[in-house]
C-alpha cells in the first residue's frame, strides 16, 4: 500500500514546489476535511496536523457542582455579601477553569464591587475562552464598556461599546 | 490590608502589688537608749537586708510569672491548612485518593461510621461521617455521605436520606504551623474543649488535692519522700499541677534544690494570681508531652495530633489514659519507641482511675485491652511541607508582622494540594536516583526542585525544595537562582510573534553563524548545541529544535529591549542585564519565577501572580483577608496561541519528544527544555490543560550535573504529570487567529491538496499571500483526478 502510494505520488510530487526531500504523500485519512467530524478523526488530525480544527464553542452549560456554586453566589450577592459571592465563583472556577461564563460572572461581581480594572481584565479573560459564543462576547464587551465608563475612561468605554455592537 | 486587631487583654491585676518591704522606720520610740538601739540595729539590719532581697526576688518572680503566664498563653502559632477537597459526582477522585485524604484528616476506618470523623469502605463504595468545620466563609456541619466510585471517578454522592448531593467540601487538612524559633508549636485547647474525664484523670493521677491546696501540697511531698525512702529511689513525685506548670513555664528540666524552691515559690505566686480553672487550662496547654526532632510537644492539643493525628475531643479513654501516663516521663514512656512500657504505664493509670471510682471495671477492662492506637510518626518538624510553608511565610510577611504569624493563632488557608505535593516529591526523589544510576553520576550529588501550579489563577499546588523534601533547609524552588538557558527562548519568540507584520510561525530565520559585538569590544559568537548550522529554518522549527544561532539572530532583530520588557510583563521584576547572551538564557531565575513566566503562557497571555494563600482567619473565626484570583492580560491571546502551538511541537517532534515515554500524545502538552553551559543546569518547564510545572536539576556546588534538560528535568516533569492525572491541553483558538495552509518548504500559501502542506495558525492578515506553485498544480484537473483515484 505504502509503495503504491509513493510510486504514484512521484509524478505529482516531481512537478510541485521545489523540495529538498520528497515526503510521502499525505494520506487522505489525515486530511481534516470534515470539520465537524467524529471524535476519531479529530483525534487523528490533532496529532498529525500542526493546527487542529478550532474546538467547538463552550456551551453555556454548567456541571452540577458549578451550577450549585453559582446559585450560592447569587444568594450571597442578594444578601449583599459580595466577598463571599466572589469566593463561591472562584470555587466554581477551580472546578471549571475554562468556563467562559463563570469568568464573566466573576467580572460582573468585581464590577459591582467597584473594582473596574479587574472587571475589565476578567471580561477579557472570559472573551478569550468564549469561542463562538457571540452573545457572551457581546456581554463581556458591554461589561467592559460599563466598567470603563464607571472608571471615567469614556474613550475606552466608547471603543468597547462599538465592539459590543459588532456582536449584535 | 487587614485591619488586624491584636489581642491586648491584660491580666487582671489585684490591687496589691506584691509584698511591701518591711523597712518602716518607727519614729515613736525616740527616747530609747543608744546602746540598746545599736544592738538592735546590729540584728535588724541583716534581717531587713535579707527580707528586702527576698522581697525584691519575689517581686521579680511575680513579674516573671505574670508576663510569662500571659505571654505564653497568647503565643499561639498560625495554623496552616491545605486546600479542601471538593467532592462532586464527576470529580476525578479514586477511592484510594479519598482514603489518603481521610488519613490526612485523621478520620478513622470503621465497619460502619456512627460518629463523625469515621469512614468505611466496601470496594467502590465509601461511607463517611464528616466533622463539622469552620471554613473561611462559614461553618459547615458534619455530614453523612454515601459515595460511589467508578473507574477512578466519584460517580454518585447521596446523603443519609438517599438524596443526591451536588457538591460537598471536605474539611481542610492541616499541613503545618508557623512558630518562632524560640517558641514551641502548640494547638491550644480551652477547658470547655477538653473531655471532662481528662481533667478528672489529671487530678486523680497527678494532684489529688488540686482544688484545696495553695500551690504546694506538703502532705503529698511527705508522702512522696516516704515512698521514695521506702523504695530507695525516686518513684513518686510530690509536685502539684501548679508546680509542674511553673516548671514547664519557666524552669529548666535540671533537678536541683534551688530549682525546687523556685518552683514552689512560683507555684504559690501563680495560685495567688490566677484561678484554678486558669491554672488547669494553662497546664493542659503547657505540659511537656514529647519530642519531635527539635520541636518540643507541649500541651494536650498538640500531643493529641502528634500521637493520634486527631483532635483531643475525639480521643477515647485508653488514648487519654496513655497521654496522662506519658506526663511522668515523655521519653521513658514514648509509645513509639517503648510501646510495651507505655502500655503498662497506661494500664497502671487505668487501674488507679478504677480504684478511685472514676471509671467502671468494665470500662477499665475494655480500655486495657485496646491497642495504643498511636499513628506512625509524621514527617519531621510537624510539617511534611517545609518548602511550601516557606512560601506561605514569605507571602504572609508582605502583610503581617512576624509576631502576628507566630503568636496570634491565625488560621491560614492555603492552596497546597497534599496529593500533588506527595506525587511530586516521589517523582523527584525516585527519578533522581534512577538518573544517577543510568548516567553513572556520583550518588547523592544531584539536587532538584519543582513547582506545580494551576494554569488558570496561578494557585501553587506543590513546592519541592530538594530531593529530601521532608527536611527543611535550602529551598531551591525559591532560592536557587540559576541560569535558565533555553527556557528563555519562548519569551524571545513571543516577543517576535507579537509583531505579526514581521513574524509568523513560518518566517524564515537564518541559522548561519553570527558574531555579536559587545559594548566593551568583545565579540560573542554563539553556537548551536549540535555545533551545526542549519541554514534557513522556519521560525517554528528553530524553537522546536532549540537552535541557538537562529534565536540570537531573531532576538537581536526584535531588540533586546522588547524581550526584556516582555520578561517584565511576564512577572520578572528583578533587574535583568540587557546583554545579547540573555537571548540564550543568561539570566538567573528560581524555579518559582520560571513557573510564573510559563503560567502566563498556559493561561493564554493572562498573568495571575502565583499565590500560596487563599484566606486568612483570626483565631476567633473572624475574616481577616482574602487573596483573590486576579488576572491581567500581558500578551495578546493570538500571539500566545501561536507560541503555545509551537511549544506543543517542541513536545511532539522537537527537543522534548522524549516525553512520549511518559505521557500519551493525546494530552498535547506544551513545554520547553533548558540546558546551561557544561550541563550545569537541567531544566524543563511546561503545561498540560490544567497545570503548569517547572523542574530544575543541578548541583549545590554548581559543578556540572551531567544532564541536558531532556535527559534530566524532562523525565521528572513527565513523571510528575503522569502521576497527577493531567488534562489534555486543548487550546481554544482566539478570534484573532486563522488557520492557513502553508507549504512548509517555501513558506508560501498552499492548499489542502498540496503535498506536505500543513495548516498553521496565523494572526489574521499576517499569513503569506503568495501562492506556492503547488496551488496551481492542485487545481490542475488531472492531478485532482489522480488524487481522487488514490484516496
Amino acid at each position: 500500500m505504502m509503495i503504491w502510494l509513493i510510486v504514484l505520488a512521484l509524478p505529482i510530487g516531481a512537478c510541485s514546489t521545489p523540495m529538498r526531500s520528497s515526503p510521502a504523500m499525505r494520506s487522505s485519512s489525515s486530511l481534516p476535511d470534515d470539520r465537524g467530524g467524529s471524535d476519531q478523526s479529530r483525534k487523528g488530525a490533532r496529532t498529525s496536523a500542526y493546527e487542529p480544527q478550532a474546538s467547538a464553542a463552550i456551551a453555556p452549560q454548567y456541571s452540577l457542582p458549578v451550577a450549585a456554586l453559582l446559585e450560592e453566589a447569587s444568594r450571597q450577592e442578594a444578601a449583599k455579601d459580595l466577598t463571599a459571592a466572589v469566593g463561591s465563583v472562584e470555587r466554581a472556577l477551580r472546578i471549571e477553569p475554562r468556563n467562559a461564563h463563570v469568568w464573566h460572572r466573576l467580572a460582573s461581581l468585581r464590577m459591582k464591587q467597584g473594582q473596574y480594572g479587574m472587571a475589565v481584565e476578567l471580561a477579557a479573560k472570559s472573551n478569550s475562552l468564549a469561542g463562538g459564543d457571540a452573545e457572551l462576547v457581546r456581554d463581556n464587551w458591554r461589561l467592559m464598556a460599563r466598567s470603563y465608563r464607571a472608571a471615567g475612561d469614556s474613550d475606552s468605554a466608547k471603543a468597547a461599546e462599538r465592539k459590543a455592537q459588532a456582536y449584535r | 490590608m487587614a485591619t488586624f486587631r491584636k489581642n491586648t487583654r491584660k491580666p487582671r491585676k489585684p490591687a496589691r502589688n506584691g509584698k511591701k518591704a518591711p523597712a518602716k522606720r518607727s519614729r515613736t520610740k525616740r527616747g530609747r537608749r543608744r546602746t540598746g538601739r545599736s544592738r538592735l540595729s546590729r540584728l535588724v539590719v541583716p534581717l531587713v537586708l535579707v527580707a528586702a532581697i527576698t522581697g525584691v526576688y519575689l517581686l521579680y518572680l511575680d513579674h516573671k510569672v505574670r508576663t510569662g503566664f500571659q505571654g505564653n498563653r497568647h503565643a499561639v502559632p498560625a495554623q496552616v491548612y491545605g486546600r479542601p477537597l471538593e467532592l462532586y459526582p464527576g470529580a476525578k477522585i479514586s477511592p484510594g485518593q479519598l482514603e489518603a485524604e481521610f488519613q490526612r484528616l485523621g478520620y478513622r476506618k470503621v465497619t460502619y461510621p456512627k460518629r463523625p470523623a469515621a469512614w468505611s469502605r466496601n470496594r467502590d463504595r465509601i461511607i463517611v461521617r464528616t466533622r463539622p468545620f469552620t471554613f473561611w466563609d462559614g461553618q459547615a456541619s458534619g455530614r453523612y455521605l454515601d459515595l460511589g466510585f467508578r473507574g477512578g471517578v466519584l460517580n454518585s454522592m447521596v446523603d443519609g436520606k438517599g438524596r443526591p448531593q451536588a457538591l460537598v467540601r471536605l474539611e481542610t487538612p492541616k499541613v503545618g504551623s508557623i512558630y518562632a524559633a524560640h517558641n514551641e508549636d502548640r494547638v491550644p485547647v480551652g477547658l470547655d474543649q477538653v473531655p471532662e474525664i481528662l481533667t478528672a484523670m489529671l487530678i486523680s493521677i497527678e494532684d489529688r488535692a488540686f482544688y484545696s491546696h495553695h500551690g504546694v501540697d506538703l502532705k503529698a511531698i511527705l508522702r512522696a519522700v516516704w515512698a521514695n525512702l521506702k523504695a530507695g529511689g525516686v518513684v513518686q513525685g510530690g509536685s502539684t499541677l501548679t508546680q509542674q506548670l511553673a516548671k514547664n513555664l519557666y524552669l529548666t528540666r535540671k533537678k536541683s534544690l534551688w530549682r525546687k524552691l523556685n518552683e514552689a515559690a512560683m507555684a504559690l505566686i501563680i495560685e495567688r494570681r490566677f484561678s484554678k480553672d486558669e491554672i488547669l487550662t494553662a497546664y493542659l496547654n503547657e505540659i511537656y508531652l514529647g519530642q519531635d526532632g527539635s520541636r518540643a510537644i507541649h500541651g494536650f492539643g498538640l500531643a493529641s495530633h502528634f500521637y493520634f493525628n486527631r483532635p483531643l475531643d475525639e480521643l477515647d479513654l485508653p488514648k487519654l489514659a496513655l497521654l496522662v501516663g506519658i506526663i511522668r516521663g515523655p521519653s521513658l514512656y514514648d509509645p513509639r519507641i517503648h510501646p510495651e512500657r507505655a502500655g503498662k504505664r497506661r494500664n497502671l493509670v487505668l487501674d488507679v482511675l478504677h480504684r478511685q471510682g472514676i471509671v467502671t471495671a468494665e470500662q477499665k477492662n475494655r480500655a486495657t485491652k485496646a491497642p495504643l492506637g498511636v499513628v506512625k510518626r509524621g514527617k519531621k518538624g510537624g510539617s511534611g511541607y517545609p518548602a511550601f510553608l516557606d512560601l506561605v511565610r514569605r507571602q504572609m510577611r508582605r502583610d503581617y508582622r512576624p509576631e502576628d504569624l507566630t503568636s496570634e493563632g491565625l488560621r491560614i488557608f492555603t492552596t497546597l494540594d497534599p496529593e500533588i505535593q506527595q506525587q511530586t516529591e516521589t517523582a523527584l526523589s525516585e527519578r533522581l536516583r534512577k538518573l544517577e544510576k543510568r548516567h553513572r553520576l556520583p550518588v547523592g550529588k544531584l539536587e532538584a526542585a519543582a513547582v506545580v501550579a494551576r494554569s488558570e489563577g496561578g494557585e501553587v499546588l506543590a513546592v519541592v525544595g530538594g530531593r529530601r523534601a521532608g527536611y527543611a533547609g535550602f529551598n531551591r524552588a525559591l532560592d536557587a537562582r540559576r541560569p535558565i538557558g533555553s527556557l528563555i527562548k519562548p519569551v524571545v519568540y513571543l516577543a517576535a510573534l507579537m509583531l505579526p507584520d514581521r513574524y509568523n510561525l513560518v518566517t524564515k530565520l537564518s541559522d548561519d553563524p553570527i558574531r555579536v559585538g559587545g559594548k566593551d569590544g568583545s565579540v560573542w559568537s554563539p553556537r548551536n548545541f549540535d555545533h551545526k548550522n542549519h541554514g534557513e529554518v522556519p521560525l517554528h522549527l528553530a524553537l522546536a529544535k532549540s537552535y541557538n544561532v537562529a534565536t540570537v539572530r531573531l532576538g537581536m532583530d526584535v531588540g533586546l529591549k522588547r524581550v526584556l520588557d516582555l520578561l517584565g510583563h511576564l512577572g520578572i521584576d528583578r533587574p535583568v542585564q540587557a546583554i545579547p547572551a540573555l537571548l540564550l538564557g543568561a539570566v538567573s531565575l528560581s524555579p518559582l519565577e520560571v513557573a510564573q513566566i510559563y503560567q502566563t503562557f498556559a493561561a493564554g497571555g493572562f498573568r495571575s501572580p502565583l499565590r500560596a494563600i487563599r484566606e486568612v482567619q483570626a483565631a476567633d473565626g473572624s475574616k481577616l483577608q482574602r487573596y483573590p484570583l486576579t488576572v491581567s492580560q500581558v500578551a495578546p491571546a493570538g500571539s500566545v496561541y501561536l507560541l503555545n502551538r509551537n511549544l506543543q511541537e517542541v513536545v511532539r517532534s522537537g527537543t522534548a519528544k522524549g516525553l512520549s515515554a511518559f505521557l500519551s500524545d493525546q494530552l498535547n502538552v506544551a513545554g520547553k527544555t533548558g540546558t546551561t553551559n557544561d550541563l550545569k543546569d537541567s531544566w524543563f518547564a511546561g503545561f498540560s490543560g490544567n497545570r503548569v510545572a517547572v523542574v530544575w536539576i543541578g548541583r549545590d556546588d554548581n559543578k556540572p550535573a551531567g544532564l541536558t534538560g531532556a535527559q534530566g528535568a524532562l523525565r521528572i516533569w513527565g513523571d510528575i504529570m503522569r502521576r497527577t492525572d493531567p488534562v489534555p491541553l486543548d487550546l481554544p483558538r482566539p478570534e484573532s487567529v486563522e488557520a492557513v495552509w502553508v507549504d512548509p518548504m517555501s513558506g508560501l500559501r498552499a492548499d489542502a491538496r498540496c503535498e506536505g502542506a500543513q495548516e498553521f495558525p496565523f494572526i489574521r492578515g499576517s499569513a503569506p499571500d503568495t501562492d506556492a506553485s503547488c496551488v496551481a498544480e492542485a487545481n490542475d484537473p488531472l492531478s485532482t483526478l489522480f488524487k481522487r483515484i488514490f484516496k
